[in-house]
C-alpha cells in the first residue's frame, strides 16, 4: 500500500493534536520545571507560545517534502529543549508509520505525555538498544556531538542516520533598525528555554558606531531585567555559573558588560560566544560586511539568524533559518528546527 | 605616564622577580614577600595595560590598597584570546607566544617585550625538578616539533631551552624527532642503541602527553632502552589530538618503553598565558636544599617561590576551604608585563607539597542543543 502524501500529513495533524492535548496538562509543569531547571513561568512560556500546535497545510506539507519516506524511524531524543520531542515526532510519522522513540533520561515528561496522547501502537517508546534490531530504515539523533558520534559509530549497517547537532542563532542589528524595538525582540528571543535551544541568539552584531552599540547593549540588558519579572530565569547549571562568570570576567576585559542577577549583555570588537543562561554577546562592526570573516571559524554552528532581511541573508548559507525579531524561538512546523543537515 | 617612565618600570619589575629566581637557585629565602611584588605588578599592570584597568574599573577596585596577591582581580585565560594582554606595543614585544586555538578558531596570545625572566625561571625549576645536578643529562630526545616548525609555542620554546641548557650534548638533528607530525623511530632507535654501547649519560625525553601516545601506538610492543638515570618530562592532555588514556597507564606504559622508573616520568603542567611552570616532584630535590618534596606522589604539582596557585570558587572567585576543589587561581611573578594573576579552566586541589591537578570539570550533561562553551575548546600549553 501507498504512503501518500496525504497520509503523512494525517498522521503529523494527529501527533500535533496530541500535543495540543499535551499543552494544557497542568501537572506536567512541576516535573518538567524540576528536570530542565526552568522556572515554572518559562515551562508555562514554553508550553503556551513555543510549541508548534497550529501549523498551516503549507507548512505541514513543507515537513513532509522535507521528509524522507522509511519502513521505520527510531528518534533518539538526547539533548533538546523539553518541547521539541513534538517536532522530532512530527517529523518521523511524516516519513513512516513506523517510529521508536528513545527518550533522554534526563527530560522524559513531555516527551511520554506526548507519546501517550498519540496512543498509536506503532509510535512508541524503545529503549537504546532498539535500533539494533532494525536492519533498515532511520535513525533521527538529537544531541550534542559526542552522542552522535557515538549513534554513529554503533548503528547497524543499512540505517541511515539523520543527524541534528548543537548550534546557536544569530542577530544583526540593521543601521535602519529601531534600536529599542530590536532590543524588546531580541529579549524574547533569548529568554525561553533560558537560551538552551539550538536557535537561541547567542551573538548580535550591531551595525555603528560605539555609542550606537552601547545604547543597544544596555537596551537589550534593561529589556533582559524586565523579561525576569514575568520569566524567571531557571537554575544555573554548576558549568553554566562558572561559563558565566569566567565570561563576565573576560568580557570586562576585552570590552565592557552589563552584569544583572539574571542576564549579562557583553560588548566587543571581537567574536565571543557567551554561555547559554540569557547571556549575549555584541559585536560592534562598521558595516555587514564584516560578519563573513568574524563569524567563519563558527559559521558551520549556525542555525538560525533574524532578522529576515535579504540584505542579512546573502551572507549565511541558505539551510539557516531566517525570521523577525521575536521569532527565532518560533520556527514554523515545516521540518526540523535545524537544517542544517537535511 | 612616559613610556621611557614604562620600561624603566617594567625593568625593575623584572629585576625583582628574577631576584625570586636567584634566591631559589641558592636555596635562600625569597627576597620579600610574594604578596608585595605581586601587586607592586599589578599596579604597573593597571597603570598599562588596557583591559586590566577596564577590569579594575569595571569591579570598582582600587589597586593603590592592593596588599595582598588575593586582592588582585585575576584575568582569564579567555581573555587572551579576546584582546591583547600587554603592557606594551606590538612594536616593542618581539615574542608572542600563542595557544594551540580551538574550535571557533580564537588563539591565545601572550606577548613578550623580554624572555629574560621566562627563561631565567623555567630553567631554574626544571632543573630543580628533572635533573639530577648540573649538566647530567648526556642528551634531550624531544618528541615534538622544533622551534623551527612551531615558532610561537611557548611549550616549544621552553623543550628548546632545556634540550639546550640542560644536556651537555645538544644537536638538533639528533633532539627532534617529530617533524610533521611524523615519527623517526629509525634514528631514535639508533642513537640509544648508540648511547648504551658507548656508555652515555642519561637521556631528557620531552615531549606532550599526545605525543607520547602517538609514540607508544607506533612502537608497539617494542622498546628503547634509556641510559640509567634517564628522565622523561611530559605535558599536557590528550583532547582531540591522540586516543586519550590514563594517566598512570601512560606513565606504566612510558616506563616499560624506556625500561625507567615511573619516579622519572615528570609531569609539568604549564600554559601559554603563563611564565612559570610547575613540575611533579617525584624525582626532585637531589640538588639542593628545601626540596622536602622528594619522592612525592604523582599527580601533586609544586610551584616555584614566584608564583602561587590558589584554588578559588568558579562562582565568587573566592578561595575555597582547605582541601576542597576549585577553579586555578594563578599569581606569576614573572608574569610582569602581562597579567601577573591568570585564571585558569582547570580544577585543582591544594594537597601537602603543591597542588593537585583535577582537568577541567567533568559537570554534568548539558541542558538543551545550544552549543556549550565546553563543546568549543580544545586548548592548551601551546
Amino acid at each position: 500500500m501507498t504512503d501518500t502524501v496525504e497520509d503523512r500529513i494525517a498522521r503529523v495533524r494527529r501527533v500535533v493534536d496530541a500535543a495540543r492535548i499535551v499543552a494544557t496538562d497542568p501537572s506536567l509543569i512541576d516535573p518538567i520545571a524540576a528536570s530542565t531547571g526552568l522556572s515554572r513561568e518559562g515551562v508555562e512560556l514554553g508550553l503556551r507560545d513555543h510549541l508548534e500546535t497550529n501549523p498551516s497545510d503549507e507548512e505541514l506539507l513543507l515537513l513532509v517534502q522535507r521528509a524522507v519516506p522509511a519502513a521505520h524511524v527510531h528518534v533518539i531524543l538526547s539533548a533538546n529543549v523539553f518541547t521539541a520531542p513534538l517536532r522530532a515526532i512530527a517529523y518521523a510519522t511524516a516519513s513512516s508509520p513506523s517510529v521508536s522513540v528513545q527518550t533522554s533520561s534526563r527530560e522524559p515528561h513531555f516527551a511520554n505525555a506526548l507519546l501517550r496522547a498519540i496512543a498509536d501502537p506503532a509510535i512508541f517508546a524503545a529503549d537504546r538498544d532498539y535500533p539494533r534490531t532494525l536492519s533498515s530504515g532511520e535513525v533521527h539523533v538529537y544531541g550534542r556531538s559526542a552522542t552522535i558520534d557515538a549513534v554513529e559509530k554503533l548503528a547497524q549497517a543499512g540505517l541511515v542516520i539523520r543527524k541534528h547537532g548543537p548550534g546557536f542563532g544569530v542577530a544583526c542589528v540593521l543601521p535602519a533598525d529601531d534600536l529599542a524595538r530590536a532590543s524588546v525582540g531580541l529579549a524574547s528571543d533569548i529568554v525561553p528555554f533560558d537560551q538552551r535551544g539550538c536557535v537561541s541568539p547567542r551573538i548580535v552584531f550591531v551595525v555603528g558606531d560605539s555609542d550606537r552599540v552601547n545604547a543597544f547593549a544596555d537596551l537589550l540588558a534593561a529589556a533582559l531585567d524586565r523579561a525576569n519579572d514575568l520569566i524567571p530565569r531557571g537554575a544555573l547549571s554548576e558549568d553554566e555559573k562558572t561559563d558565566a562568570v569566567r565570561y563576565v570576567e573576560t568580557t570586562r576585559f576585552a570590552g565592557r558588560v552589563s552584569v544583572g542577577a539574571s542576564y549579562a549583555v557583553g560588548v566587543s570588537t571581537s567574536i565571543m560566544i557567551p554561555p547559554s543562561g540569557r547571556h549575549a554577546h555584541v559585536v560592534r562592526i562598521p558595516s555587514l560586511t564584516e560578519i563573513t570573516h568574524l563569524l567563519a571559524p563558527v559559521a558551520h554552528l549556525v542555525t538560525a539568524v533574524c532578522p529576515n532581511e535579504r540584505e542579512i541573508a546573502s551572507f549565511f548559507p541558505a539551510s539557516v533559518r531566517l525570521s523577525a525579531f521575536g521569532m527565532m524561538q518560533r520556527p514554523p512546523l515545516d521540518g526540523p528546527v535545524d537544517l542544517r543537515r537535511i | 605616564m612616559s613610556g621611557e617612565r614604562k620600561l624603566e618600570r617594567s625593568e625593575a619589575l623584572h629585576a625583582r622577580a628574577r631576584a625570586f629566581v636567584d634566591a631559589f637557585e641558592k636555596s635562600a629565602p625569597s627576597p620579600e614577600p610574594l604578596d608585595a611584588l605581586a601587586c607592586e605588578i599589578a599596579r604597573f599592570q593597571a597603570d598599562f595595560v588596557p583591559g586590566f584597568a577596564r577590569l579594575v574599573k569595571a569591579r570598582g577596585l582600587d589597586p593603590a590598597t592592593w596588599a595582598r596577591a588575593d586582592e588582585i582581580p585575576a584575568v582569564p585565560t579567555d581573555a587572551f584570546k579576546h584582546a591583547r594582554v600587554s603592557a606594551f606595543s606590538e612594536s616593542e614585544t618581539p615574542t608572542t607566544f600563542r595557544t594551540s586555538g580551538t574550535t571557533i578558531g580564537a588563539r591565545g596570545e601572550h606577548p613578550f617585550r623580554t624572555l629574560a625572566t621566562y627563561d631565567r625561571g623555567a630553567l631554574a625549576f626544571g632543573r630543580r625538578s628533572l635533573t639530577h645536578g648540573p649538566g647530567t643529562f648526556s642528551r634531550a630526545v624531544v618528541l615534538g616539533p622544533s622551534p623551527k616548525e612551531l615558532p610561537d609555542s611557548s611549550l616549544t620554546h621552553m623543550i628548546d631551552l632545556f634540550a639546550h641548557e640542560l644536556t651537555s650534548n645538544f644537536t638538533a638533528k639528533t633532539t627532534y624527532f617529530i617533524s610533521d607530525g611524523v615519527i623517526d623511530l629509525e634514528t631514535l632507535d639508533e642513537i640509544t642503541a648508540r648511547a648504551l654501547v658507548a656508555a652515555e649519560g642519561p637521556f631528557l625525553v620531552l615531549g606532550t602527553s599526545f605525543a607520547m601516545v602517538h609514540f607508544l601506538d607506533a612502537l608497539g610492543e617494542a622498546q628503547f632502552r634509556l641510559p640509567p638515570k634517564s628522565r622523561v618530562m611530559q605535558t599536557g592532555g590528550f583532547k582531540g589530538k591522540s586516543r586519550e588514556v590514563d594517566s598512570k597507564k601512560l606513565r606504566r606504559d612510558l616506563s616499560r618503553a624506556f625500561c625507567i622508573a615511573e619516579a622519572d616520568i615528570i609531569a609539568e603542567y604549564g600554559m601559554t598565558e603563563l611564565s612559570s611552570q610547575f613540575y611533579e616532584q617525584t624525582s626532585a630535590g637531589e640538588t639542593g636544599a628545601g626540596h622536602a618534596l622528594h619522592g612525592a606522589a604523582h599527580g601533586i604539582y609544586a610551584e616555584p617561590p614566584w608564583a602561587r596557585v590558589t584554588p578559588v570558587d568558579p562562582d565568587t572567585l573566592l578561595p575555597v576551604s582547605e582541601g576542597e576543589v576549585g577553579i586555578a587561581r594563578i599569581v606569576d611573578l614573572a608574569n610582569v608585563d602581562s597579567a601577573v594573576v591568570v585564571l585558569a579552566a582547570d580544577r585543582v586541589r591544594r594537597r601537602a607539597g603543591g597542588f593537585e591537578l583535577l582537568g577541567r570539570a567533568a559537570g554534568s550533561p548539558p541542558r538543551g542543543c545550544s552549543i556549550t562553551i565546553e563543546e568549543m575548546m580544545d586548548d592548551g600549553h601551546g
